[in-house]
């Protein structure tokens, strides 16, 4: 840069004579007011690109080849990094292509302990953004990730593409050209790893476009011989382990419940125990009764009456009396609550586990006076605590002598009759003593209507048929009404 | 004849019995306090009940008999029961006594259980 000089003053000191010295200096130049320093750092990489301009279609190609040797064992890795970014904005016809070879070449053999990982990992994003033309392709050799941005409606079609080509060289003999595509998955540890491969096809469509899925086995033959035709075939294997079997049941609860009941005349119907209980389906019915009656054997020839103690088990006081009179009562006495609402409707209510007491009145006329006093004595003997009664009929009860201060009248010379009230259950088992009836059963339920298999059958090619054999049950519980005709006595 | 039926309205199990004895009866269950000022006027306190009424019946059945009647009071001694008597009435109430109780009454030879039994039944209608 160069300076003006706009000004210059110089002092001087001296005598009258002889020199001069300039002592001091000043000098006033012309210059901007800041400075430019122009630097470049510059790395080149030589890439010859070659146009041919008499072609019409222009073409850039470019090439680098990357190659690493590691000539010793050692654990070192190699990664090769390229990243290939191409735009083409305004063309009416281009094409755009990256190609990349990766080549590993691996001679050297391993030693215990050590190991190589090869890992190739190839991203291909292509893109275009446009604004003419009609249409347009996009295409990645590999499997991979294609996106398009445009502005107003175009005919687009995406198109992934694995390509497996196998070429030969026409010779005059060849023997085979095969295509595979193989999904493999692996599962070799014993645990419970799912190895499946899916090919999904699966189409999404939009408005009125119709999607399809078409697989397309085409063999052709241009040129040459063939032996036989050729064929097509799609293998499709299922293979299922049952090694359980599974009992399904359905049930659909509508909440429509049904009761009924019926009367079948019958000469015996009005002195035999014959209740007729029909089926219900009401949760909040009471148990019905039993259909048979209870077990009344009588008593064994020269067994009468009997007052026991204790009163289950094995008696070790036994009283013996003649059977009581005809006159005896058993009463029922339930705890229930009465009520009257406003209106005047009577409600009743009572929950079974509330008490329920059963009393025996019973007289017994010609008793002797010393089956009085054996009775009395036994009576206070066993005041106030349980004791066991087998009736006339043979059943036993288990209770309490409530009035044991009964007196007994001598309504004979030689008989008396004593009355007592016995506060008790019916013990609905087989009473103590020789009335034991055993009897031996058996019942062995077996559901032959059980089938139990699933079967899965496929047939070649297209036509598929299922079976599933399974017991499927639907219960719906309806309102029965049944018109009943009495037929009056 | 005459049914008695259970529980109402559901109704699932039903015994058949002979027609009651004579001196069945049928009352109202209203009931009426009378209260008489000292200048003599009288004064009446009535309870309608509805006009529910209430009627009694007495039984003489075999002893199986009696004893299908005693498993039927014990399963329904709490539930509605429906009655159709001997003039084929239907009434809907409830069996009110307390105790229930079964008299042995005489021999019977030919009938099932070798005895007959006196019961009575007392009812008094729910609405």
């Amino acid at each position: 840069m160069a300076l003006k000089v706009t000004r210059q003053f110089g002092e001087v000191m001296g005598s009258s004579e002889g020199e001069l010295r300039v002592t001091r200096q000043y000098m006033e130049v012309l210059a901007l007011s800041y400075i430019t320093y122009e630097e470049s750092v510059e790395n080149s990489l030589g890439i010859s690109d070659t146009v041919h301009l008499p072609e019409r279609h222009e073409r850039v190609e470019t090439v680098i080849s990357l190659n690493e040797t590691l000539p010793g064992e050692f654990r070192e890795g190699l990664s090769d990094s390229l990243s290939f970014i191409q735009t083409a904005t305004r063309v009416q016809t281009a094409e755009l292509e990256s190609t990349i070879e990766f080549l590993e070449d691996w001679t050297n053999y391993l030693n215990v302990g050590e190991h190589i990982s090869l890992h190739e990992s190839l991203t291909l994003t292509d893109g275009f953004e446009f604004e003419l033309g009609l249409f347009f392709m996009l295409t990645s050799p590999m499997s991979l990730s294609q996106s398009v941005v445009d502005i107003g409606p175009r005919y687009r079609t995406l198109w992934t593409r694995i390509h497996l080509h196998d070429g030969m060289p026409f010779e005059d003999k060849f023997e085979r050209l095969t295509d595979t595509f193989n999904l493999l998955d692996y599962a070799g540890r014993p645990y419970e790893v799912a190895a499946s491969s899916t090919l999904s096809l699966i189409q999404d469509a939009y408005r009125k476009q119709t999607p399809t899925t078409i697989i397309n086995f085409v063999q052709s033959l241009d040129y040459g011989k063939t032996k036989g035709l050729a064929t097509q075939e799609l293998n499709l294997e299922q293979l299922i382990d049952l090694q359980g079997d599974w009992t399904r049941t359905i049930i659909q609860t509508s909440g429509i419940e049904h009761s009924l009941t019926y009367y079948l005349p019958d000469p015996c119907d009005k002195k035999a125990y014959t209740p007729f209980v029909g089926e219900s389906t009401v949760s909040s019915n009471p148990t019905p009764p039993n259909n048979t009656p209870p077990l009344i054997q009588g008593l064994p020839d020269g067994e009468r009456f009997l007052l026991l103690h204790p009163a289950l088990g094995e008696a070790t006081d036994i009283v013996e009396l003649r059977a009581p009179n005809l006159d005896n009562r058993e009463r029922q006495a339930f705890t229930r609550i009465n009520r009257e609402t406003r209106g005047g409707k009577l409600s009743v209510f009572a929950d079974p586990t509330w008490p329920q007491v059963n009393t025996l009145v019973l007289s017994f006329s010609g008793l002797t006076k010393a089956e009085v006093e054996e009775t009395q004595e036994f009576m206070l003997v066993h005041l106030g605590e349980e004791i066991g009664i087998i009736d006339w009929e043979g059943r036993q009860w288990a209770g309490i002598v409530t009035n044991p201060n009964e007196r007994a009248v001598q309504d004979g010379k030689r008989s008396f009759t004593l009355t007592f009230e016995f506060e008790g259950v019916l013990v609905e088992t087989t009473p103590s003593g020789s009335h034991m009836i055993m009897s031996d059963g058996f019942e062995h339920v077996f559901d032959k209507a059980r089938g139990l298999s699933t079967e899965i059958t496929w047939t070649h090619f297209t036509q598929r048929w299922l079976l599933f054999p399974r017991l499927l049950e639907d219960v719906l519980g309806l309102t029965d009404e049944v018109d009943e005709e009495l037929v009056p006595a | 004849m005459f049914f008695v039926r259970a529980p109402h309205p559901s109704v699932q199990a039903t015994v058949a019995l002979p027609n009651p004895n004579w001196g069945d009866s049928v009352g109202l269950a209203s009931t009426l306090q009378v209260v008489r000022a000292m200048d003599g006027t009288r004064y009446t306190f009535v309870h309608s009940k509805g006009g529910r009424k209430r009627l009694q019946w007495d039984f003489t059945i075999a002893r199986h008999k009696a004893m299908e009647l005693r498993a039927f009071i014990k399963a329904y001694y709490r539930s509605q029961v429906q009655v159709l008597d001997h003039n084929n009435d239907t009434w809907i109430g409830y069996l009110i006594n307390n105790p229930f109780e079964h008299a042995g009454s005489g021999r019977a030879v030919n009938f099932p259980g070798g005895e007959t039994m006196d019961i009575t039944l007392e009812f008094e209608e729910a609405d």
